[in-house]
C-alpha cells in the first residue's frame, strides 16, 4: 500500500514538476518572442549592379572591353508609418578613378491618403525614364535612350521640395508630382567654350535667388492600370545673377507613355513605352572662343529628343526556357540647336535579347547603332556601333 | 571577337543550368487533407462566386483560364500551377481547399484573406476549369 | 506667362488633392486585391516581385519605398503588403 502510494506521489510530483517546466519553456519563448519583436523603425539596404563586356565601334577604332558598370547600393529607412528616408549612393569608374557619388537622399512624410511631401535631393520626375525606368536591372537595355544622362537634354536630380500622390476619380487614377528646386544651370562657356548654352542638371550652388518649378501629371485612363499618359513641365532662371545671362530662362516639357499588357494571339506580354523632351532656352550671345576680338555668336536655343522602346516575352508560352527570354528595340533619335557648338543630331537603334534568371536578375544580349551628327564638342557625323553582354541584378 | 562569342555561350549554359536547378519540388497535400467534404459541391450559386473571386484573386497569376500564364506569375518559381490539366483536377476538392488555405511561397496562404465558405466557392470554380 | 501656366497646374492639383475626400473611387477599383494590384501595379516598371523574396518585415520597408516612388496610394499599398506577407 505504502508503495502504490509513494508511486502515485512520486508520478504526481513528477507531472507537476514537468509541467512547471513547460510553462517555462513557454514563457521563455514568449520572452524570446517578445524582445524580437519589431519597433516601429525598419530598415534595409537594397540596390542594384550591372556589369559586362562591350565592344565599341566607331570609324576605324574599335574598342574591346569589360565594364565595371556601376554599384548602387540603397539605403532605406522606414522611421514610422509616415516617415521613410532613402539614399542611393553611385559607385562608379571615372576616368579610371573609383567614384562614390549621391544619386538622392531624401525623406518623405505622408501627409494624408493623397499627399506626401518629400524634401532633399530626388529624382526629378520629368517623364518616366530617369525617375522610374533607368536603373539597370529595370531598363530592358543597357544603354539609355539619346538625351538622357551625360550631356543629355532632359533633368535629372535636383534639390529642393516635392508634393506628389494619387487619386482616384471614379476608375480613373491620376497620380502628380510637384516640385520646387534650385534649378538647372545654363553653361555660358566660360568654362567650357563648346558647351555654351547647354543646361546643367544635378546640385551645384545655386547661381541665382530664381527657383525652379515643375511637376508631372499622370493619368490611368482604364481601370486595369495598363495605360499610362503624362505631361511633365519644368520652367525657372538658369542663368547666373548678376550676369547678362541672368534672363535666360529655360522651360522643358515632357510626354511619356506606357503600355504593358497580355497579348493573347502572340502570347506575350508586351511593354511599350516612350517619352518626348522639349528644352527651350531663351536666346542669348555666346563668346566664340579662341577669339580676341571680342565677337560674339548666338542660335535658337531649342533641342528636342525621344525614344519608343517596345519588348516582347513570351510569359504564356509553357517551354520554361523561352518563356524568361525577351526581346527588345528601341529607336530614339535626339536633335540639338543648328548653330550651337554641341550641335547634334543622332538616331539610335538598340535592339536586345534578354534572359530572366528570376524577377530581378536579367543577362542582357544588346546591339545597337547610332548615326548622325554626333560630339557635341566637334560637330562631324558618326556611326557607332555597340555590342554588349550585360548582367544586371537588383538586390 | 571570338571572346565575345564565349562569353555569349557561356552566358547562355550559365541562364539553362540556373533556370533548372532552380524548380522547386512537387506541392502534396497531406493525406489528412483529402478528407475534408466540400459543403457546395454541385451548387452553382457558390461556383458564380468563385468565379468573381478567382478574377480577383487568382487571374493575375493564373491567367483568365487557369493555364497558370497571368502577368503576375511571369518571373515566379515555381510558376503558377496550370488548373487545366488532368495532375491538377485529379487531387480531391479537399487537396485544393487545403492548398489555397495554406499556401506554399510565393503561392498566397488565403487562411486569414479569404473565409472558408469563399475558399469552397473558388474550389468549385476551378474545377469548371478542366480542359 | 508659360510660368503661371505651371502654377496653376500646381495649384489645381493641390486643391483637387485636398478636396478629393468627396471624391469616389469606383467599386471595380476598391474591390481590386491586394494580389491583382501587385500584377498590375509593379509591371508597369520591373516584373512583380516574387513574395517569397523578403520577410514580412522588409515588405514593409518595400512597400514605403514603392508607395512614394510609384505614386501608391495608402490603400492600394496596405493591401500590397498584406498579399505579399501572406505569400512568403
Amino acid at each position: 500500500m505504502k508503495k502504490i502510494i509513494l508511486s502515485i506521489l512520486t508520478v504526481g510530483v513528477l507531472t507537476v514538476q514537468a509541467q512547471d517546466t513547460l510553462s517555462t519553456i513557454d514563457r521563455q519563448a514568449l520572452q524570446n518572442y517578445q524582445s524580437l519583436k519589431p519597433g516601429k523603425s525598419k530598415f534595409m539596404l537594397r540596390g542594384y549592379y550591372h556589369t559586362g563586356f562591350e565592344n565599341v565601334a566607331e570609324g576605324d577604332e574599335s574598342k574591346n572591353q569589360f565594364n565595371f558598370g556601376k554599384i548602387a547600393p540603397i539605403l532605406m529607412y522606414k522611421q514610422s508609418d509616415r516617415l521613410f528616408i532613402e539614399a542611393e549612393f553611385e559607385g562608379e569608374f571615372e576616368d579610371g578613378k573609383f567614384q562614390w557619388g549621391i544619386e538622392y537622399a531624401n525623406m518623405s512624410f505622408v501627409l494624408n491618403k493623397y499627399m506626401t511631401i518629400r524634401a532633399g535631393k530626388f529624382l526629378l520626375p520629368f517623364g518616366t525614364f530617369m525617375e522610374k525606368l533607368h536603373p539597370a536591372w529595370i531598363n530592358r537595355l543597357a544603354t539609355r535612350p539619346l538625351g538622357f544622362g551625360h550631356d543629355g537634354i532632359a533633368p535629372t536630380t535636383d534639390v529642393g521640395v516635392e508634393l506628389r500622390g494619387a487619386f482616384y476619380s471614379g476608375s480613373v487614377k491620376i497620380n502628380y508630382q510637384a516640385y520646387v528646386i534650385n534649378g538647372p544651370q545654363l553653361k555660358d562657356g566660360t568654362n567650357e567654350p563648346e558647351e555654351a548654352g547647354m543646361l546643367k542638371f544635378g546640385y551645384f550652388e545655386d547661381n541665382n535667388i530664381d527657383k525652379s518649378v515643375g511637376g508631372r501629371i499622370g493619368v490611368f485612363p482604364f481601370s486595369n492600370g495598363m495605360l499610362e499618359l503624362g505631361f511633365s513641365g519644368l520652367t525657372g532662371k538658369v542663368g547666373a545673377d548678376g550676369s547678362v545671362y541672368e534672363n535666360v530662362r529655360a522651360n522643358l516639357y515632357a510626354i511619356d507613355f506606357s503600355l504593358v499588357r497580355n497579348v493573347n494571339f502572340l502570347k506575350s506580354m508586351i511593354d511599350l513605352k516612350g517619352q518626348y523632351n522639349y528644352s527651350q532656352i531663351s536666346d542669348a550671345n555666346y563668346i566664340v572662343p579662341d577669339d580676341t576680338t571680342g565677337l560674339f555668336y548666338d542660335f535658337n536655343n531649342i533641342s528636342n529628343s525621344y525614344y519608343v522602346q517596345l519588348s516582347i516575352r513570351p510569359s504564356m508560352i509553357d517551354n520554361e526556357f523561352l518563356r524568361k527570354l525577351e526581346l527588345v528595340g528601341r529607336y530614339s533619335s535626339l536633335q540639338t540647336p543648328e548653330g550651337a557648338l554641341w550641335e547634334q543630331n543622332p538616331t539610335q537603334t538598340a535592339l536586345g535579347l534578354n534572359y530572366w534568371f528570376d524577377w530581378r536578375t536579367v543577362l542582357k544580349l544588346g546591339y545597337q547603332t547610332t548615326d548622325g551628327l554626333g560630339e557635341h564638342d566637334a560637330p562631324t557625323p558618326i556611326t557607332q556601333n555597340m555590342f554588349y553582354i550585360h548582367v544586371a541584378m537588383g538586390f | 571577337m571570338k571572346n565575345t562569342v564565349l562569353i555569349i555561350t557561356s552566358g547562355l549554359i550559365l541562364s539553362l543550368t540556373l533556370g533548372v536547378s532552380q524548380q522547386n519540388g512537387e506541392w502534396k497535400a497531406p493525406a489528412s487533407a483529402d478528407k475534408i467534404t466540400n459543403p457546395f459541391i454541385g451548387n452553382t450559386t457558390a461556383t458564380v462566386e468563385g468565379k468573381k473571386l478567382y478574377k480577383q484573386m487568382c487571374t493575375v497569376c493564373h491567367g483568365n483560364t487557369g493555364k497558370g500564364d497571368g502577368m503576375g506569375g511571369m518571373s515566379l518559381n515555381p510558376r503558377p500551377s496550370n488548373f487545366t490539366t488532368e495532375k491538377f483536377q485529379s487531387q480531391t476538392d479537399g487537396a485544393i481547399y487545403w492548398k489555397l488555405t495554406e499556401g506554399r511561397a510565393p503561392m498566397a496562404s488565403y487562411r486569414n484573406i479569404l473565409e472558408e465558405e469563399q475558399r469552397w466557392q473558388l474550389v468549385n470554380y476551378m474545377r469548371t476549369l478542366k480542359k | 506667362m508659360k510660368r503661371y501656366i505651371i502654377i496653376l497646374v500646381v495649384i489645381g492639383a493641390l486643391v483637387a488633392g485636398t478636396s478629393l475626400n468627396s471624391c469616389k473611387t469606383a467599386a471595380v477599383i476598391s474591390s481590386k486585391s491586394g494580389a491583382q494590384i501587385w500584377g498590375e501595379t509593379c509591371i508597369r516598371c520591373h516584373n512583380p516581385a516574387d513574395p517569397a523574396t523578403f520577410s514580412d518585415l522588409e515588405w514593409d520597408v518595400v512597400a514605403m519605398h514603392m508607395q512614394v516612388r510609384a505614386n501608391l496610394t495608402p490603400e492600394e499599398t496596405k493591401k500590397v503588403i498584406e498579399f505579399l506577407q501572406s505569400a512568403n
